[in-house]
């Protein structure tokens, strides 16, 4: 056996150790090589993420609220930058609270109700929706440490309450009317923003690489109200409502071509606690009294049931029916049909309805609208009392005929009345006549319409009610300068106890060629008020002179498609 | 040996040069997000003022104060029975019409 020698024997050993380092070295590589791989391929997902979330953060991009204008343009619900300071007092200095006692100094020296400060909490705000030219006197300079300030946006109504029940209101107590109906067009949609997050203040930008997303504004809608009829119908509610003592009153004002409503007036706006009030044009119904009387009339003339200078004996001034006595305020003696609508002759109109058969005289009613939605755009509608004749009484289309055991709200009685004023056809009312969304309005479709009258019977029902403002009931409708088409309607109040009225009145103006139709109702006026007459009719005429002094080419019916005309003051 | 430095050169300048242009690249896009910022803020700002002067417009044009400042000048609206509709514009045919 050889001997080895020292040097071979090192040389091995040297050998043997490169190889176990080598092998070492090799698996530490794989240990590594596996890790990062594991880190870079199999949880890439999962720290690129952790990463992301250390190095950026999300910002909530709130879109701005649709604003909402009248037909003309002019704003009636708009927005308003507000901004909100508040403390957070462990970020404060120890003895440098004099500077948070002088800024709430600033902030009501700015018209701010700024809060006195108060260390016992963590969090306190300072001033609360300061609107943002007052507050950006005091953000944009430098503000104590701790002080932090947030902007937010509030909704605006410039025109008050004047519009409150027709646009209702946004906010965090609750949502009502077309801000209610047209919230999710309104309020847009929010976006995102990731922001790189910088040690330096003022570096922090916007992450490109991130899936940002623009927020979108909400669609501005344009209605088809006019703000300065609106206000002219809202302060005649609110004066007749003081002066009579009634317990509420509303209005609608109609364009009887389309179902443009142009003014819709509630009173009173707001409820005892401050909150906005129904809207009486749609939410309230209750009997229309005499006015309800034009369904009779406009069945017995399309049926060819009567003529107008047919006649009828209303002598007695009262009629019995099924074991009941009704009566006329007067007696008149024998009318022609022309005088028992114009006269407001409650035996002459059940003589009327009792030439028409049970369904037929329901479904005028019907077809007039009533007993249905009109599908208005707004929350609560009303659908009205409209019972089928299977449940009707002995008593029942007689108290039909004049207004009674039916109840409708004041929107669908305009629409009625549009039926005369257009020709026959029945109208879909609607709020909104375009939106706005990237910059271009867009008009919304007018409803179809379904003819329920010929043409020649609606005109001899319009000079029928002329007849009623010229020599009937409906005098003190009557407006200078223009004829006035309309009907007169007092109806018991049943279930508020006795000398509980409704005081009602429906026209269209010119007669001719009705460009307006308007409905005023107020609801248990003072017993001297209760007729229609007295005061809803009034009413109607006050509004009218105000509505034609601020658009005077109303009164003189409609107009030639694109023929231009002007008016001009005669001397 | 000499094309291994001269590779190993090309690669280090190479290398040098992406750096210079990622650091360029980089203030390039900080300078471009630090304007967008600016560009986003005055936007803003535009947008409140125009809410603002929006507002402004509103309460100076609603109906209810106009009319009070037309009747405060002696300015009622004339009746209807003094005011004629006439084809076309006002003018000299006009007021021929009405004759």
């Amino acid at each position: 056996m050889p001997l080895l020698l020292s040097d071979d024997l090192s040389a091995r050993r040297r050998s043997a150790r490169l190889r176990l380092a080598s092998a070492l070295a090799v698996a530490l590589f794989g240990v590594t090589i596996c890790r990062m791989a594991r880190l870079q391929l199999i949880e890439h997902d999962a720290y690129a993420a952790k990463a992301e979330a250390q190095h950026t953060h999300r910002v909530i991009l709130e879109p701005q609220r649709g604003r909402i204008y009248d037909r003309n343009g002019f704003l009636l619900a708009g927005n308003r930058s507000v901004v909100s300071i508040e403390v957070y007092w462990p970020n404060v200095p120890v003895g440098s609270e004099a500077q948070i006692d002088s800024l709430c100094l600033r902030l009501s020296a700015a018209g701010a109700e700024a809060s006195s400060p108060d260390r016992t909490g963590r969090n306190q705000i300072l001033a609360r929706d300061m609107p943002y030219e007052q507050a950006l006197g005091i953000i944009s300079g430098p503000l104590p440490r701790g002080v932090n300030w947030t902007i937010g946006a509030r909704r605006t109504y410039p025109l008050g309450d004047v519009a409150a029940a027709v646009i209702g209101r946004a906010g965090t107590g609750g949502t009502e009317g077309l801000e209610r109906e047209y919230d999710g067009l309104l309020s847009g949609t929010a976006g995102v923003r990731f922001v790189e997050r910088s040690a330096f203040p003022g570096m922090s930008v916007t992450d490109p690489e991130a899936d940002n997303i623009p927020p979108v504004d909400g669609a501005d809608l344009r209605l088809t109200i006019d703000a300065r009829f609106q206000c002219i119908v809202q302060s005649e509610l609110e004066a007749a409502l003081e002066m009579s003592g009634g317990s509420w009153a509303a209005a609608v004002v109609m364009d009887p071509d389309n179902g443009d409503i142009l003014a819709m007036g509630s009173c009173p706006v707001r409820t005892d606690n401050g909150s906005i009030d129904m809207n009486r044009c749609v939410e309230s119904m209750s009997e229309p009294g005499s006015t309800f009387k034009i369904v009779t009339l406009a069945a017995c003339l399309q049926e060819s049931l009567v003529a107008l200078q047919d006649s009828f004996d209303c002598s007695r001034g009262i009629i019995e029916v099924a074991d009941r006595t009704i009566s006329d305020c007067h007696t008149f003696g024998t009318l022609s049909v022309r005088q028992i609508i114009s006269n407001s002759s409650n035996v002459g109109t059940i003589r009327l309805v009792s030439l028409i058969p049970d369904s037929v005289f329901f479904d005028y009613c019907r077809s007039f609208g009533f007993g249905a939605p009109t599908g208005i755009e707004l929350p609560g509608e009303q659908w009205g009392i409209l019972r089928p004749p299977s449940e009707w009484s002995g008593m029942s289309k007689a108290s039909m005929a004049i207004g009674q055991e039916v109840a409708v709200t004041p929107l669908q009685l305009a629409r009625a009345f549009c039926v005369i004023a257009n020709g026959g056809r029945l109208v879909q009312p609607r709020l909104v006549e375009a939106s706005n969304t990237s910059s271009h309005w867009r008009s919304w479709a007018v409803f179809p319409t379904s003819q329920v009258l010929e043409a020649s019977v609606a005109d001899t029902m319009r000079s029928v009610l002329a007849t009623a403002v010229e020599s009937g009931t409906g005098t003190t409708a009557a407006v200078a300068g223009v004829t006035v088409a309309g009907k007169t309607g007092t109806a018991e109040r049943l279930g508020f106890g006795r000398g509980a009225y409704l005081s009602a009145f429906a026209g269209m103006i010119p007669a001719e060629d009705p460009r307006l139709v308007a409905v005023v109702i107020i609801d248990r006026p003072g017993y001297i008020y209760r007729f229609g007459s007295t005061l809803a009719a009034p009413v109607f005429a006050r509004m009218m002179s105000r509505i034609l002094a601020t658009e005077p080419e109303l009164a003189f019916g409609g107009r030639e498609p694109g023929s231009q005309q002007s008016w001009m003051a005669l001397r | 040996m000499s094309r291994m430095r001269q590779a190993l050169l090309v690669a280090a300048v190479l290398l040098v040069a992406l750096a210079m242009g990622e650091v360029v690249l980089y203030n390039f896009r900080l300078s471009l997000a630090l304007r967008m910022e600016d560009l986003e803020t005055e936007r803003t700002a535009l947008i409140r003022e125009r809410e603002e002067l929006e507002n402004l417009k509103a309460a100076l044009l609603a109906p209810y104060r106009l009319e009070e400042a037309g009747r405060a000048l002696g300015l009622e609206p004339l009746p209807l029975s003094q005011l004629a509709l006439v084809p076309g514009e006002v003018g000299e045919d006009a007021i021929a019409s009405l004759r």
